[in-house]
């Protein structure tokens, strides 16, 4: 089972949206949350952390590989920081994800959940980008 | 809607998916589903009909459980509303069920093919009619 970080600027969207994908998912698949900015008193902000994120994905890890859902903007940027934190045969089983975030999230839970490679869940959460939402009628 | 008009419609939405609908092209199913399967004929072998119970219906902890059931059969399984008339989806895709938006009392077709068939949609409609407590009516 691959395993899931979520990374946003906020920590309570992060959170939020693991909660929700964890909703999605089964037990074995480890769903970690890596958002927003620690100051030294413990108390979080808006931003994100390369440190924080590599370390969220440490703890995501699995041999099957890591996705990585992010929001937007510097939350690539410090994921990308993160990534090159790793050892290299790590970074190599994990990607970011193109896909929505929180939609994006709810699709990798259940199709990780499914035993789904990393290609295959980073393929269905990103078909999320051209979801429409409300029916046609 | 009088039992007739039901009927009309549903007939009506059976006759749309013929002329509209073409489940022999490829990119007509979700991309996942593109690994090699052996689904025999291409053309769908078997189908049953399902009215939503739920009064939130088919809401999206219910629907990955749907998602869930179908991924356990190798049949390819093919959705569509009834009630809404709306397009063919891939029921092995949660992006795509939601798509349904399926409330209480719409009336979901789901077509089979493949081998195992008549297993999976005995297993959807079963769980559709008669979901967990735990997924039911009352949450």
């Amino acid at each position: 089972m691959i395993g899931l970080v979520i990374v946003s600027h906020s920590h309570k969207l992060a959170q939020g949206v693991q909660e929700l994908a964890d909703q999605m998912s089964t037990e074995d698949v480890t769903i970690v949350a890596a958002g927003g900015l620690m100051d030294e008193r413990g108390a979080f902000h808006i931003g994100t952390d390369a440190v924080r994120i590599a370390q969220a994905i440490q703890e995501a890890w699995s041999e099957d590989g890591v996705l990585i859902l992010l929001d937007m903007g510097s939350a690539v940027l410090s994921t990308e920081v993160a990534l090159e934190m790793l050892p290299p045969a790590m970074r190599a089983r994990c990607r970011m994800s193109n896909a929505p975030l929180v939609e994006g999230a709810i699709v990798a839970a259940l199709e990780a959940s499914l035993g789904r490679s990393l290609e295959e869940v980073n393929l269905a959460a990103e078909a999320a980008s051209t979801l429409q939402k409300i029916a046609q009628d | 809607m009088g039992e007739r008009q039901q009927a009309g419609k549903r007939q009506q939405a059976g006759e749309r998916q013929q002329t509209t609908m073409n489940v022999d092209r490829p990119e007509f199913f979700h991309q996942q589903d593109e690994q090699p399967q052996d689904v025999g004929d291409a053309a769908p072998t078997a189908s049953t009909t399902v009215t939503i119970a739920n009064p939130l219906g088919l809401h999206l902890r219910q629907g990955k459980e749907v998602v869930r059931i179908a991924n356990r059969y190798r049949c390819q399984l093919l959705a569509q509303n009834l009630t809404r008339e709306s397009g063919v989806v891939n029921a092995k895709s949660i992006l795509q069920l939601m798509q349904l938006q399926a409330r209480q009392g719409h009336t979901l077709r789901f077509w089979a093919s493949g081998p195992d068939s008549a297993e999976a949609l005995q297993a959807l409609k079963r769980f559709l009619e008669e979901p967990p407590a735990h997924l039911g009516p009352t949450k």
